[in-house]
């Protein structure tokens, strides 16, 4: 993927749970996710989430900061060139918005642009 | 050969000293922006932190890791939280778009020593199926 951070598993822990970005199904049922700091329902049982953490010199960890939903627009940097130009991000007619992105290795080869998906996929990006 | 698209139709055309008139009025508020986003900025720096107290342990290709181990030589850790349930086929597209803007080389960057190492944690639950809410 020409990805070059590292990946881990949270598989047997319950770290995306204790910051809020994993959720049971019953929450997704029940609508008491508390995304986003109590503050929205969320309809899948993941959701996107940044996390930041300092470790001191004694080894001491604190969580510093989360953010969700389009609080992490701002690590999307296409969005902020395409909001320089006349049509912006043009998702008005998409439903969900993110229709038209893919998989690091799934967009066409050619420079047409995508056909949105109607599969709905895991992006609720109207979440504000 | 392609044809563009159409454009918006009927949007204001004027002449260039009017167009630069738009603009600089409009950089007033641009400036106010960036302005505003470096206060944020100053002012996230300087919000509380809460200790961890659990022991995160996490798999990775290589075995365990701990929370501390991810840290490497770094004092500062980001982690994005990549959906990806185990009974998912594949992982999330917006995920996918997200990770594909991680300025990876930031790691190697002089400043690095004391700034980020970004680590998106993968999320799978397998075992976490009868958690309840």
């Amino acid at each position: 993927m020409s990805w070059n951070f590292a990946w881990v598993s949270s598989n047997s822990t319950d770290f995306n749970y204790d910051y809020n970005v994993s959720f049971t199904k019953d929450q997704v049922d029940n609508g008491t996710t508390g995304y986003n700091f109590g503050t929205q329902r969320f309809p899948e049982v993941e959701g996107p989430g940044a996390s930041c953490f300092i470790k001191d010199e004694a080894g001491n960890i604190y969580h510093t900061y989360s953010s969700f939903g389009r609080g992490l627009d701002t690590m999307i940097n296409a969005y902020n060139w395409l909001d320089i130009v006349p049509k912006g991000r043009d998702e008005a007619n998409l439903m969900p918005p993110m229709a038209w992105v893919r998989h690091h290795d799934k967009y066409p080869q050619s420079t047409q642009q995508a056909t949105p998906t109607k599969d709905p996929g895991c992006c609720h990006h109207e979440i504000q | 050969m392609a044809t563009a698209p159409a454009v918006t139709p009927n949007h204001k055309v004027v002449s260039h000293s009017d167009w630069l008139a738009a603009r600089k009025e409009f950089l007033a508020k641009e400036k106010e922006l960036t302005r505003m986003r470096d206060e944020i900025a100053r002012q996230r720096q300087q919000l509380p932190w809460e200790k961890v107290e659990k022991n995160y342990v996490f798999d990775s290709p290589s075995g365990q890791v701990t929370l501390a181990d991810l840290f490497g030589d770094k004092s500062q850790l980001i982690i994005y939280h990549f959906m990806f349930a185990p009974d998912w086929a594949e992982g999330c597209r917006g995920c996918s778009f997200v990770s594909d803007h991680v300025a990876a080389r930031c790691r190697t960057s002089p400043r690095a020593t004391s700034r980020t190492s970004p680590f998106p944690a993968l999320r799978s639950r397998s075992s976490k199926s009868s958690k309840s809410g």
